[in-house]
């Protein structure tokens, strides 16, 4: 299955793009390819977060 | 709780209080604001007394004009030496952040502008901006960074100088905290830092750690300008729940300002005051009616004697505030309306300070007071001089 | 210890004294001023001997400025009757501070006074039992 429309390809793919996960269970890092059982390696969760922006982000505190 | 002492002022003398003329019981001495020549009972009571009806309440204006009673020979200019005489404050309690005290003497004109002021004028820091390095906790950065603003600081506002938008910020108005938690699971099974409190705030004295982000950078440490340091009044707020593998990296920036800008800048949980009550026997109740007065109101009216002979005597009003209302409703009946009747006194202020920690409450009434001063020299700035007092 | 708020400059503008009344009458515009002055001021230029008429209003919640109006019976002009309704509200104010810092004291000197109290009822004779020590300790903390 190639890659053409998974999230993070925005460059000319080469080969299946990659994408690290966090766990919203136990926390591990998980890396899915397009059509990946969406499911922690380590304990089964269903639910993954994306990874957030390295930026530092500003807000008001109001 | 509700211990209470008066704070060594000599007593006053005793006015010419309406409800001594009405032959009923005062709660108090009343307000010593009496004039010169006194007036005529009646007009005294309206003067000094708000009347608590069942429906409405009576005469609740307190503005006088200085010429009001002219005609009757009375005049009521203000007067320093009158006013002097008649102003007292009573600390009731002071425990921590909060105090009650009792301010007579004052128009409720003058006693709401302080309130006023103390609520919305006085200043504090708290945090203003956030800057997140990271946030995968479940709480969203707005979310996050709305909780960390509420948060009250323990520093004096006075230290520090408004930053506007303008200014760049400096260690004379800014002040940096840190915040860097993770999530883990610990070998026992145990979690660590499941839950943020604000106690994990570290204070930078040295300003920001990451100046190029948020171009935040001191001249120098503020560990000389803040002896005492920077912290949240509260070490146990709650500011976010973590999971394992979550973290929260970010720093806050705290600047002064007002609460009219915000209400997390304002310095109390809030400031208020009620009028004395007052509970007046417009004739002395006997037999079957002081009996049944006395059943109604247990506590407030106390009863002596028994049978044709009892009466009653008003026993300590604030200490059975919850009977008061009751006494406005009793005093619509039919039966128990030549009696009894509720009253307030109009320049007699139970007043509550409540402060969120940042100043002491008797020094953000003085505060206020000192606001209150700097507005009227505003003002005068405006207008002229003038060197011979009209009166 | 005020925020210098900008725009204050001339805080009190003559707004409108144009009719001829000798000065018996004026209306002033102060500037960054709310209810928090203008009711406390009206008050006190009510006892004024010569005032015969003060008010003030906020035209609109949103505007930043309050009209104040002063009318005198003409032993003085109305500026001049401002002027002293001011003096007297500072005066009232100094008179105000002083007693609250005063009652203050008399608090905090009579509360370590209850504590010495306890102290020496504590070191004399008069030894109390483990639950009145407790007692009294906890007193201490909240107080």
């Amino acid at each position: 299955m190639q890659g053409t429309g998974g999230y993070g390809a925005g460059g000319v793919p080469s080969g299946p793009v990659q994408v690290a996960y966090i766990c919203g269970d136990c926390g591990a890092e998980n890396t899915l390819k397009p059509g990946d059982v969406i499911r922690c390696r380590e304990c089964g969760y269903r639910i993954l977060y994306k990874k957030r922006t390295k930026r530092v982000v500003q807000y008001e505190a109001r | 709780m509700g211990r209470t002492k008066k704070a060594g002022k000599k007593e006053e003398p005793a006015a010419a209080a309406a409800g001594a003329a009405a032959g009923g019981a005062a709660a108090d001495d009343g307000p010593s604001t009496s004039y010169d020549a006194s007036l005529p009972a009646t007009l005294e009571e309206q003067r000094t007394r708000i009347i608590c009806k069942p429906d409405r309440n009576l005469h609740t204006t307190s503005t006088i004009a200085a010429s009001q009673w002219a005609s009757l020979g009375v005049d009521a200019a203000f007067d320093l030496a009158r006013f002097k005489r008649g102003f007292d404050i009573s600390i009731t309690s002071y425990e921590g952040d909060d105090m009650e005290f009792e301010m007579k003497g004052v128009s409720c004109a003058v006693a709401n502008s302080l309130r006023r002021i103390m609520i919305s004028e006085t200043p504090t820091m708290a945090i203003e901006h956030v800057f997140i390095v990271n946030n995968t906790s479940v709480i969203q950065d707005e979310v996050l960074s709305h909780r960390l603003g509420l948060i009250p600081l323990k520093v004096d506002p006075r230290l520090f100088q408004y930053k506007s938008k303008e200014d760049a910020p400096s260690e004379q108005n800014t002040i940096v905290l840190k915040l860097k938690v993770e999530c883990r699971r610990l070998p026992n099974g145990a979690l660590e830092n499941d839950k943020v409190y604000s106690s994990a705030l570290q204070w930078l004295p040295e300003g920001s750690e990451m100046p190029d982000e948020t171009s935040c950078r001191f001249a120098s440490s503020q560990a000389a300008l803040v002896p005492d340091g920077v912290r949240p009044v509260h070490d146990d707020i709650l500011i976010a729940k973590l999971r394992p593998g979550q973290a929260i990296e970010l720093e806050c920036h705290c600047i002064k300002g007002v609460g009219d800008e915000h209400a997390k800048w304002s310095p109390v949980a809030t400031t208020w005051y009620r009028l004395m009550p007052e509970v007046v026997l417009l004739q002395q109740p006997r037999g079957q009616v002081a009996e049944e007065l006395a059943e109604q109101l247990p506590g407030l009216l106390h009863l002596s004697g028994s049978g044709d002979k009892a009466t009653v005597v008003v026993g300590d009003v604030r200490k059975h505030d919850k009977l008061l209302e009751k006494v406005r409703r009793l005093s619509g009946e039919e039966r128990y309306a030549p009696y009894i009747q509720l009253r307030k006194i109009k320049d007699h202020f139970i007043f509550t300070i409540e402060s969120t920690g940042a100043w002491r409450p008797h020094e953000l009434f003085n505060y206020a007071v000192q606001m209150m001063v700097s507005k009227c020299d505003k003002v005068l700035e405006g207008l002229q001089v003038f060197p011979n007092r009209s009166f | 210890m005020a925020r210098e708020l900008v725009a204050h400059e001339g805080a009190a503008a003559a707004v409108d004294d144009a009719h001829e009344d000798d000065g018996r009458s004026i209306v002033l515009a102060l500037q960054d001023e709310t209810h928090t002055l203008g009711n406390a001021l009206r008050d006190v230029m009510w006892s004024h001997p010569h005032v015969q008429l003060a008010s003030y209003t906020q035209e609109h919640p949103s505007s930043q400025e309050i009209l104040l109006r002063c009318q005198t019976n003409g032993a003085v002009s109305a500026e001049q009757g401002v002027v002293e309704a001011l003096h007297i509200m500072q005066q009232m104010l100094r008179h105000m501070g002083s007693t609250m810092e005063a009652a203050a004291a008399d608090w905090q000197a009579g509360q370590q006074g209850e504590q010495q109290q306890r102290q020496q009822e504590q070191d004399g004779g008069g030894r109390g039992s483990q639950a009145a020590d407790g007692e009294a300790e906890a007193m201490e903390e909240d107080s």
